[in-house]
């Protein structure tokens, strides 16, 4: 799983700093000259190291970097193949959030090394709100910022007006419109992966 | 077939609770006792591309055609087919095979649909979303794997790539003389005994020692040398044929395998032609290099399959060539009888 982790923080520095940024960071994280392989098995130590190079060298704290790896896997044209396979979650918003239930296993069906986090949902009905509390488990801290920042894209990827809190091992979400803004299109069958034109998020 | 449609036990004359079953069968088709349609599941009417109310009263098999387990014509056919797989189509889409099942319900009867093992073919010809399929189906989900394989098939070939490419680096690396870009010794060594496995295409290999070089490095310095050396490399890659292969084996110590080629005269004039090749002064910072080169000639008909036999063979050629003055060539004598093995002896004797 560390592979996959270190993987994503490497394709996020690539895309959204650059080239030199990434030369740097992986220098001082001592990362292979040719980056993670993901389907290869790497160590905890080696994620750490990558995080503390990534604190130092971008300025970010820790969370913030978590956050912004959530919102990179699920918006970068790069990563479209991904928010497909999220999208496949539920029809709205509500059945997305209902099925992060499964995304531990769903993540295993796709990849048994794959090892997502554990995610468990509670609802509670407000008199002008929908109120869901994510409770978080995983191997590494940042789950729950990981998960914050993904959540953020998708309740734009479908339109939907939500108010979205993290806290110490979990996340909760007021969701005040399903449909406020437009979603991204989404069919079964999707087209061949090609850039997208620019960003429509709300 | 029965004409009484007793077996499907009705449920009472007015029980007839259509409505439903939208919901619970999107993908669904009833029909009276006349197999007429009676009510038709919303993602059925976006597959026949006719709204709902337009279909209420059609014959179905003008709709849908039954494959299996047996053509289907008559609402008596499709009640003994009652509860079993069915393979159907639409009439509107002969060319994707769709599920079935069918059961008893009222006067008539209910057809469940689902798409079959070709389902991305049915929901590109029909644009259906999720919401056209019930929470009980696992279609969506099947779409799911399918991409997620699709993604992590590629991702497992692009790592098999980039491992395959490294290693083919590092063996290439492995097998080179970096200085001269010729095989290096365990190139040869590796080639040596699949070269003589195979009787029927023999060769010969020259074994090549440079004479005069270290008088080049004592004189103009081991960068002079190392030109030198490239240099020879160059001409012994330009004087044999495809094919044919060169190798350093260090220092100033080479070996050129000519295939198909044990004609001593041939083998002679070639050798000459190397030496003369080599003697070519070579300009180097500070002066002009001159160099030659000694020459052991081993033949692989010689040497059976033994490949450690046929270079210490070519070697000793060499020193032979060596010992007879510089600049010349000398042939290996083919192993003696007696001295190749004791059990051949014990076997003569």
């Amino acid at each position: 799983m560390q592979g996959f982790v270190n993987r994503a923080f490497q394709q996020y520095v690539q895309d959204m700093h650059g080239a030199a940024a990434w030369e740097e960071i992986r220098v001082i994280a001592g990362a292979p000259l040719d980056g993670f392989e993901p389907m290869l098995p790497s160590d905890a130590q080696s994620t750490r190291y990558l995080l503390d190079a990534m604190t130092g060298h971008l300025g970010h704290s820790e969370d913030a970097l978590w956050e912004e790896l959530g919102l990179y896997l699920v918006t970068h044209p790069r990563m479209e193949g991904l928010r497909r396979l999220l999208r496949f979650g539920g029809r709205d918003f509500v059945e997305f959030i209902w099925s992060l239930a499964d995304l531990h296993d769903r993540g295993q069906l796709a990849l048994r090394l794959l090892d997502l986090p554990k995610i468990n949902i509670r609802c509670m009905d407000g008199p002008n709100q929908m109120r869901f509390d994510l409770d978080i488990t995983w191997m590494m801290e940042g789950g729950v910022f990981l998960i914050y920042g993904a959540l953020q894209a998708m309740a734009d990827d479908y339109g939907a007006l939500a108010v979205i809190r993290p806290s110490q091992g979990c996340i909760t979400i007021e969701l005040h419109d399903l449909g406020f803004g437009p979603a991204r299109s989404f069919a079964l069958i999707g087209q061949p992966p090609c850039p997208r034109r620019g960003h429509d998020g709300a | 077939m029965a004409r009484d449609p007793s077996p499907l036990a009705p449920h009472g004359p007015d029980a007839l609770p259509w409505a439903g079953l939208a919901p619970l069968l999107p993908m669904h088709l009833a029909c009276d006792d006349q197999a007429r349609i009676v009510s038709v599941g919303p993602t059925v009417s976006k597959m026949l591309e006719v709204p709902p109310d337009q279909l209420i009263g059609q014959p179905l098999f003008d709709l849908v055609q039954i494959k299996s387990p047996q053509l289907a014509n008559s609402f008596e056919d499709l009640c003994a087919m009652a509860g079993q797989r069915l393979q159907l189509c639409l009439c509107s889409a002969p060319e994707i095979m769709l599920r079935g099942v069918i059961s008893a319900w009222g006067q008539g009867a209910v057809l469940s649909l689902s798409l079959g093992l070709n389902f991305t073919q049915g929901i590109a010809r029909w644009a259906l979303h999720m919401s056209d399929f019930p929470h009980t189906d696992q279609t969506v989900e099947l779409l799911y794997l399918q991409e997620a394989n699709t993604a992590v098939a590629a991702e497992s070939r692009a790592l098999t790539e980039r491992l395959f490419t490294a290693r083919a680096l590092a063996e290439r690396e492995a097998l080179t003389d970096p200085l001269t870009g010729l095989a290096n010794r365990r190139a040869l060594e590796r080639a040596l005994p699949r070269l003589l496995s195979r009787i029927e295409r023999p060769f010969a290999l020259l074994h090549i020692d440079l004479d005069y070089f270290k008088a080049v490095n004592d004189q103009y310095g081991h960068a002079a040398g190392d030109l030198v050396l490239t240099q020879v490399g160059r001409i012994l890659r330009s004087d044999i044929r495809a094919g044919d292969f060169a190798a350093r084996l260090g220092g100033d110590e080479f070996v050129v395998m000519i295939a198909n080629a044990i004609d001593p005269t041939i083998l002679a004039d070639l050798a000459a032609r190397l030496i003369a090749h080599l003697e070519a002064p070579i300009t180097v910072e500070g002066g002009v290099a001159r160099i030659s080169a000694s020459v052991g000639i081993a033949i692989s008909t010689d040497f059976a399959q033994d490949a450690r036999a046929m270079l210490q063979a070519a070697d000793e050629a060499l020193y032979n060539a060596k010992a007879a003055g510089r600049a010349g060539f000398a042939f290996a004598a083919p192993p003696q009888l007696g001295v190749a093995s004791p059990a051949a002896i014990a076997s003569s004797g």
